[in-house]
């Protein structure tokens, strides 16, 4: 199946700076696709260049097929975005900012209809109000209904949640599941939170530096064969033999006298503890994280270069 | 294009900033309007005085002197230099004031191309500019007329003075008006590219003013060798040719020629360089603009 967006050996530089180095990645139709780095990873540079916010310093773009340099009016017409934060007009109403976004996009809707918009990310009571005076959770709801206006088939939403609270980040997350599931549109959504992207996307690219370093889909990614234990044991010797001679440990990082990773199949942890009390080696601590975290925690919490813990 | 010029123009007259321009303007207005009724008498006479060594006036001739006509071709020397300010506060807000709200990403990411927004931005700024010179036709002729009555229209220069009779002058108003509309939109168009530059409305609006100020100042400088190598290319020195409608011809026996513009290729040749201005602006602005990142 031809993919919906095609990004080959992208690059951007800003002078001596390289914010995004030599990324290709590929998004199917109906998929969401989670885009996840931290700030400064590269996410909404390269979702720019797919908006023709940005032109690339290398590589090339390929949308519904079409090169986007070349066909840039025709690709838009079929893609939706909010990208960074939803901006508005605030002295014009939520109804004439999107009524504003369609004729933008060379529609010119009913009433009627906007106001269907407006109902399905629950702003149609708050039609006639002026913008500047909702909240960031409901300009948030308003850059999805300017994004969806001309019904585009991919939708591309950058850090949709950000600066929401717990029933604002509910709220677009199940807008972007409805979307998905109910109107099969394909999704582009970037976070800078894992826990955000693994509860909505299918595939995942993490993006750290400018470098891809991770890409895949999420149920082999989040794979609970490939759980990371950590381990606050009390005795280092002889808990180092007992995790080598178990089979089904697949490797052993010790942190520290007290602490280690390890990783295993994610059933099997209180089999684990159980063995390590029958050998008298106190446990202090079990905590387990799926791979992808642990991986994803490395590269927020250190500097240096941490290879994948999943290939 | 017409639906997006509906929306550039929405945005702009929806603003109440906007409207300050027209309020600004007003107000000058009516405090010359004001200060010409109560004494006008007194600044005709301060007009005339520096001629008086060689005309002798009439009481009649200084009392039919104070007229609309009059009163609107002070008016418009004084404000068509203040002017530029009220358009760079909408052209130059156009882009960088976009920018700056992250507006301009809301734009450039639905199916309209660059060089179609920098089109219709400029239009829209065009019509604000005539909607002002409107709003001052409206004010100084039509208010002046109002208030003061019509009369013959004496002009002074430094070399005497130019008298076109009544019935000869309102034409004339209708071509400055139209002229003040190149030159307006030269200004608007200038305003646009350096909004074009900048990500913060504030510096192309400076950056405006900066440049008509210098440029005028150079425009006015006698200095010999500015005279025929930087005046006649600078816009500003182009700006000021409205006025040659108010200079007639004079016949062999000294009489002005009714309906005669004393330099008409002058002015035209003002208008033609004002144009290549706008069309070298606009040109510009697509250029830089479809080539910019837009990180904001």
């Amino acid at each position: 199946m031809e993919p919906l967006v095609r990004v080959s050996h992208l690059s951007k530089r800003f002078g001596s700076f390289e914010a995004v180095r030599d990324i290709s990645f590929e998004v199917n139709r109906g998929q969401v696709y989670g885009f996840l780095g931290q700030n400064g990873a590269g996410k909404s540079t390269t979702l720019r260049m797919i908006m023709t916010l940005i032109r690339p310093t290398a590589g090339s773009i390929e949308v519904f097929g079409l090169n986007l340099e070349q066909h840039r009016k025709e690709i838009l017409r079929q893609v939706g975005a909010v990208i960074e934060k939803p901006d508005h007009y605030g002295y014009l109403s939520a109804y004439e900012n999107l009524r504003m976004a369609a004729v933008l996009c060379g529609i010119h809707p009913s009433r009627e209809k906007l106001m269907q918009q407006l109902d399905f990310v629950g702003l149609a009571d708050r039609a006639k109000s002026p913008v500047k005076t909702f909240s960031q959770g409901m300009k948030q709801r308003l850059g999805i209904a300017t994004a969806l206006v001309h019904d585009p088939a991919l939708i591309i939403l950058d850090e949709p949640t950000n600066g929401l609270d717990p029933q604002g980040i509910a709220d677009i997350r199940d807008l972007i599941r409805r979307l998905s599931r109910d109107h099969q549109k394909t999704l582009i959504v970037s976070s800078h939170l894992l826990s955000e992207i693994e509860l909505i996307a299918d595939s995942l690219l993490i993006l750290h530096k400018g470098e891809k370093r991770i890409e895949g889909k999420m149920n082999e990614l989040l794979n609970p064969a490939e759980t990371i234990v950590e381990l606050e044991l009390g005795n280092k010797a002889a808990a180092s033999i007992l995790l080598q001679q178990t089979e089904w440990i697949g490797s052993v990082d010790w942190r520290s006298d007290l602490q280690c990773c390890v990783r295993m199949p994610k059933n099997r942890i209180p089999e684990l503890v159980r063995l390590l009390s029958e050998a008298d080696i106190p446990v202090h601590a079990v905590a387990s994280k799926h791979s992808l975290e642990y991986y994803f925690l490395q590269l927020t919490q250190t500097e240096t270069h941490v290879g994948p813990a999943v290939d | 294009m017409l639906a997006l010029l509906w929306i550039e123009l929405n945005k702009i007259f929806r603003r109440p900033r906007t409207y300050i321009a027209f309020g600004a303007m007003a107000a000058i207005v009516w405090l010359i309007q004001l200060a010409l009724y109560f004494d006008g008498q007194a600044y005709v006479d301060l007009l005339l005085s520096n001629l008086s060594g060689s005309f002798e006036f009439s009481d009649l001739f200084k009392t039919q002197l104070l007229n609309g006509y009059l009163i609107c071709f002070v008016i418009l020397n004084t404000l068509l230099i203040q002017m530029p300010l009220l358009v760079a506060l909408v052209a130059g807000d156009s882009i960088a004031g976009e920018a700056s709200q992250g507006t301009l990403r809301f734009q450039l990411t639905r199916p309209i191309s660059r060089a179609q927004l920098i089109f219709v931005k400029f239009a829209a700024s065009v019509v604000y500019v005539l909607c002002l010179l409107l709003w001052l036709a409206l004010l100084a002729l039509l208010g002046s007329v109002l208030l003061f009555g019509v009369n013959d229209l004496v002009v002074l220069r430094s070399t005497g003075i130019e008298q076109m009779q009544m019935d000869d002058v309102f034409w004339r108003y209708l071509a400055a008006f139209g002229f003040a509309a190149i030159a307006l939109t030269t200004v608007a168009a200038l305003s646009l590219l350096l909004s074009v530059l900048s990500e913060n409305p504030i510096g192309p609006i400076i950056a405006t003013m900066s440049v008509v100020l210098v440029f005028t100042i150079l425009s006015e400088m006698n200095i010999p060798i500015y005279d025929t190598t930087v005046k006649p290319w600078l816009f500003t020195t182009h700006m000021v040719a409205w006025k040659g409608f108010f200079y007639v011809q004079a016949d062999a026996e000294g009489a002005t020629v009714r309906g005669s513009v004393e330099n008409l290729p002058a002015v035209l040749r003002s208008a033609g360089i004002l144009l290549g201005y706008i069309a070298l602006f606009l040109w510009t602005s697509i250029y830089l603009f479809r080539r910019k990142d837009i990180l904001t």
